[in-house]
């Protein structure tokens, strides 16, 4: 106990030592452990890249084997995620528990013990964090797809198709003028006869590709929209510090120059918050304006489906309150 | 619910046919069994099913497609779709009555098919192939599952989902020993 209570005994003093020899010997392995896991990362991850495209070639019309693949993958991503929680809950929270019932609170090893297991915690966290990250690029990587020139061609096979089809009773074209996604009574102009016109299934996956492609021309807002909340985030965070470092004067007084500071970095706080969700709107009217011009047809739809997802993310926008 | 446009039938064809034919696509009945059944032609089917897809769509409260839900897994009670089978049969009715009765085998079986999942297998294919329950069925059973899930406590629900995890970390195992394997097996701390 001697030591635990800040004694100076030459046992203390060893023990001490014991100590964060242990806990720097663990912190080591836990390091050491976290770069193998990142080798079998690059490994999973590159392997994924060079195999996805013979896969996503060889596919059916639903995705089901690349489906199965990336879910694979992320299968893997995940037994490393649980392999290391298992590590910090059977090699790291032991060591943390048995030494933090004998030091005392407030001593200088009860704080490196807790220091220590912070930064353990924070090092699995921000691995998976990479983790994710990583997965998530290859994902992206992966499945970016140029669709203007795949629903062009989609939309020249149908209207070749078209031409092809004739009346089944008089054997005139039946002159197809609209695109129609799924079977549909077509009516002969010659002679009347209402005709079963079966599109297939390029037809079927035009409405799919055409969203695919409007979300591709709408991206820009996208992107700008999460850079925004990024941006709002960080001078959050800034903030948050700035308001540590504040003395009680400047508090009191809501005055100085560290609450100059804060009321600057307020004002882009703001400014970012109310423009991200702008450009969350921005991003989803324009993929319905995109959609209404590839497919006319559906105009009355995509407006009544814009305005059921406007409610539903407006629903869940909130506003922090910073109360400067 | 009779009083909201959003449940009026498309071309005769009611939300609780659509829900109740597309319980029985899933479990391999074909489309013109569906048609025949309910006396409409291929067109008018296909153009009512992308109504009911275009109402889910507009319809911010989810009410339509929470109430379909509900109807998927009464299809078998349709009085003109409950009767239809696949061609194939009907599979296997001791494990599906199971699946239906007892919440930790539909529980085991949801963990066993995520971790076929992560593991590079279709989890809905291995089930129908080790216990001979269909998609169709086991979404059926599912809803109902879900429908009953509304009034458990917060207790049994999390003692469901560990469970499942648990299940599904001991699938995943077993799907990794006999493939070999996961890629991180070998690293050691």
């Amino acid at each position: 106990m001697g030591l635990f209570n800040w004694g100076q005994s030459q046992e203390d003093k060893q023990e001490y030592e014991a100590l964060k020899s242990e806990l720097a010997t663990l912190e080591n392995r836990l390091d050491a452990f976290l770069a193998k896991l990142n080798e079998r990362v690059d490994a999973l991850l590159s392997g994924f890249i060079e195999e996805a495209p013979s896969v996503m070639a060889e596919d059916d019309r639903f995705g089901q084997a690349y489906y199965r693949f990336s879910s694979a993958m992320k299968g893997q991503a995940g037994s490393m995620r649980e392999k290391l929680r298992e590590v910090l809950e059977k090699q790291i929270e032991p060591v943390y528990s048995r030494y933090s019932d004998t030091l005392s609170a407030g001593s200088e090893g009860y704080s490196i013990l807790h220091e220590w297991r912070h930064r353990c915690a924070r090092k699995a966290d921000e691995w998976e964090e990479q983790l994710q990250h990583r997965v998530d690029e290859a994902t992206e990587q992966v499945e970016r797809k140029d669709y203007e020139p795949v629903f062009a061609q989609m939309m020249n096979d149908y209207w070749q198709q078209c031409q092809l089809i004739n009346c089944r009773q008089c054997g005139a074209n039946l002159n197809i003028k609209q695109v129609y996604y799924y079977s549909a009574y077509v009516a002969c102009s010659h002679c009347q006869t209402q005709n079963i016109f079966e599109p297939g299934t390029i037809a079927r996956d035009i409405e799919h590709t055409a969203r695919k492609l409007a979300e591709q021309r709408s991206k820009h807002f996208m992107d700008a929209h999460e850079r925004r909340k990024r941006e709002e985030r960080s001078l959050y965070q800034q903030m948050h510090e700035l308001q540590l470092t504040l003395s009680m004067e400047e508090r009191v007084k809501r005055s100085g120059p560290k609450y100059e500071q804060l009321l600057s970095l307020e004002s882009k706080r703001l400014q970012a918050e109310s423009e991200a969700p702008e450009l969350l709107d921005r991003y989803y009217r324009n993929i319905f304006d995109e959609l209404t011009k590839l497919l006319p047809d559906l105009e009355e739809h995509h407006e009544k489906f814009f305005k059921s997802l406007q409610a539903n993310y407006q629903r869940y926008e909130s506003k922090r309150s910073t109360n400067l | 619910m009779g009083q909201n446009p959003l449940f009026e039938p498309i071309h005769g064809i009611s939300l609780y046919d659509y829900s109740a034919a597309n319980a029985k696509i899933a479990n391999g009945v074909a489309v013109d069994a569906i048609c025949s059944a309910l006396g409409v032609e291929t067109p008018v089917w296909e153009e009512a099913s992308q109504g009911w897809v275009q109402r889910m769509q507009e319809d911010s409260e989810f009410i339509v497609i929470s109430e379909m839900g509900v109807l998927f897994g009464q299809a078998s009670e349709h009085p003109k779709l409950g009767h239809l089978q696949p061609v194939a049969g009907a599979g296997n009715a001791q494990n599906l009555d199971r699946l239906a009765t007892d919440r930790y085998f539909y529980e085991e079986l949801s963990g066993a098919r995520t971790a076929a999942y992560e593991a590079g297998l279709d989890g809905a294919k291995w089930i129908q192939d080790n216990y001979g329950i269909s998609l169709g069925d086991f979404q059926q059973v599912a809803m109902q599952w879900m429908e009953q899930q509304r009034d458990e406590s917060s207790e049994e629900t999390l003692e469901y989902v560990n469970y499942m995890d648990a299940k599904r970390q001991e699938y995943a195992k077993r799907f990794a020993d006999e493939n070999g394997g996961n890629i991180a097996d070998d690293v050691e701390f």
